[in-house]
């Protein structure tokens, strides 16, 4: 489970960083990279702060 | 700016986190089975260089005037630099006593002077916080639409910023005196986050930056060219800054963080490096918080200046807000709420070493409050981050010239190293007169100017007003300048008085130890 939760957390950084990367191309709303980018972060610490109560148990 | 320290948090050298040996050797070298690898400090010092404070620290820069060369080129050479000390000076002296700062200190100095240490540390430590609890202070002003300070502004503005950072100040202050190790676990998961936000601040303000100028960008020539016409354009700094060139940039990259490497605060940490050179992790730290950082926080501040060149006000929270919207606010606080953390704490440890008979919670609750009277009654502070650093590294750099000396350089002038505790002294006045001569004549170098305009007020100066301006020219140097000859300045000072004190000065206790 807790690899599940890294991963999870993994992706989420890629979810928050490759919107800003395709707005710098000018293929993206600046509204949708925002959007996007607060996804990411609920996705990060909720993915990251489970995989750490599941290492601090294990 | 970053959020280490020298005081010792529960279990943790320096409380650094994602830094944390089972024990802490604190009058004792640290033997070889607790001795710690490579990944240990990259991970640490890529985690702890990126603060709220670094979204004050970017913006200072171009209101500061400096242009893009300058600015780029001055931070990689600068944060080399910084790395270099940390590899040549600290962390040599680190991997063969593998003692403390203070134990070391201590041992030289005595422990009185070390209190007094401890004493400046702290101050310093709470006026950071104060900054760090300002700048997160900012995202309530997206909000709660009140009046914040502005550039210049050395009083508050209104009600409402003071309330702001009350409120902020007593929640950090709070939380550090209670859950410090909890809010810690919290800071080590937001680290690679709040890193990456950074980065996305300065993607989204290059685009906009492109599209605010119509520039094309079709090669990196062109992407240079924006930034030398539209991002860091040189020219007159903001009123009241003095102009930035190459070497304010370089020596400020180098010098912000020299109470650590060159004042061998970072002692603590590296005894536990089985190699000295594990220190060029550092330099994860170095350019990813006091490069790439300051960067993406300094073109947030360009955008805005581009928009409206009459708006000066460096506010972190709209200005995140601005480029990505409440992901960049939540950094904000979290930037400042995790640094802000970990910085009242270990001021609270320093002031405890003085007031031992107090209780921590008390201490660490009482700095906290400190810091936010602070925050709230003088921003000027934190407008002024880029001075106040400065001058941190000018007053706690002296004691790493101390020790250096002591350590590599005394015994070949046949004098005796670590002399408070041969002699059983408490108070070394060698290596504290050499502390104060330093500040006192670094002091009146920086403010020169001032000096001899009093002087010749008070008729003791009377020279033609051409005398006058070749010597202010002469004689006057930049607080951003002035760490470097203060090192040697303490450190022949220190051999000089070393060679009367010890030949004067008899031992407390009989036979020296």
């Amino acid at each position: 489970m807790r690899i599940l939760w890294r991963t999870i957390g993994g992706l989420s950084l890629v979810l928050l960083t490759a919107p800003s990367v395709v707005y710098l191309a000018g293929r993206m709303s600046l509204e949708t990279v925002k959007g996007l980018m607060l996804i990411a972060t609920i996705l990060w610490f909720v993915s990251s702060g489970l995989a750490f109560l599941k290492s601090s148990k294990g | 700016m970053d959020q280490n320290a020298s005081a010792q948090p529960d279990g943790q050298p320096d409380g650094r986190q994602q830094f944390s040996p089972v024990e802490e050797f604190e009058r004792e070298p640290v033997p070889p089975h607790a001795q710690l690898g490579f990944g240990s400090f990259l991970g640490m010092y890529a985690g702890e260089h990126t603060a709220g404070t670094e979204l004050m620290l970017g913006p200072l820069f171009v209101a500061h005037g400096v242009s893009a060369f300058d600015f780029i080129v001055g931070l990689l050479v600068g944060n080399a630099l910084a790395v270099l000390s940390w590899m040549l000076f600290c962390a040599p002296i680190a991997v063969r006593a593998r003692l403390t700062l203070y134990y070391q200190l201590e041992k030289i100095c005595g422990r009185k002077l070390v209190t007094l240490y401890n004493l400046a540390n702290g101050v310093m430590f709470t006026i950071l916080a104060g900054a760090m609890i300002t700048v997160s202070a900012t995202a309530l002003g997206v909000w709660f639409d009140f009046k914040m300070p502005g550039l210049d502004d050395a009083t508050p503005t209104s009600v409402g910023w003071v309330l702001a950072v009350v409120v902020m100040g007593l929640l950090f202050a709070g939380c550090a005196a209670y859950g410090f190790k909890t809010i810690s676990k919290f800071a080590n998961i937001a680290v690679p986050w709040m890193v990456l936000v950074f980065l996305t601040f300065g993607l989204i303000t290059v685009r906009r930056f492109i599209d605010a100028t119509g520039a094309a960008i079709a090669s990196p020539d062109d992407l240079w060219t924006l930034c030398r016409t539209a991002i860091w354009k040189g020219g007159q700094p903001l009123a009241g800054r003095a102009k930035f060139t190459f070497w304010h940039v370089m020596f400020f990259a180098w010098f912000c963080n020299m109470a650590w490497h060159i004042g061998l605060s970072d002692l603590s940490v590296f005894r536990y490096a089985r190699k000295a050179w594990y220190a060029v992790a550092s330099a994860a730290g170095m350019y990813i918080g006091h490069f790439m950082a300051w960067i993406c926080a300094s073109l947030l501040f360009a955008y805005q200046l581009h928009l409206d060149p009459g708006n000066a006000d460096v506010h972190p929270g709209p200005l995140a807000y601005d480029a990505a919207g409440l992901t960049g606010l939540l950094c904000v606080v979290i930037a400042g709420w995790t640094t802000a953390n970990p910085t009242i704490y270990r001021a609270g440890l320093a002031f405890q070493a003085i007031l031992p008979k107090h209780s921590r919670f008390f201490i660490t609750l009482a700095t906290g409050i400190c810091a936010t009277i602070a925050a709230a009654a003088y921003p000027k502070v934190t407008m002024r981050l880029l001075d106040f650093v400065a001058i941190w590294a000018l007053i706690l750099m002296p004691m790493g010239a101390v020790i250096f000396v002591d350590f590599w350089l005394i015994r070949k002038f046949g004098l005796r190293s670590n002399w408070a505790q041969w002699s059983g002294r408490a108070f070394n006045w060698a290596a504290g007169l050499a502390w104060l001569l330093t500040l006192t004549v670094c002091t009146l170098l920086v403010q020169f100017s001032t000096v001899a305009d009093w002087l010749a007020a008070k008729g003791l100066l009377n020279v033609s007003p051409e005398r006058m301006q070749w010597l202010k020219e002469t004689f006057t140097i930049e607080i951003f300048f002035v760490s470097l000859p203060g090192w040697f300045m303490t450190a022949i000072l220190y051999l000089a008085l070393s060679k009367w004190y010890q030949s004067t000065s008899r031992p407390a206790v009989e036979g020296g130890q």
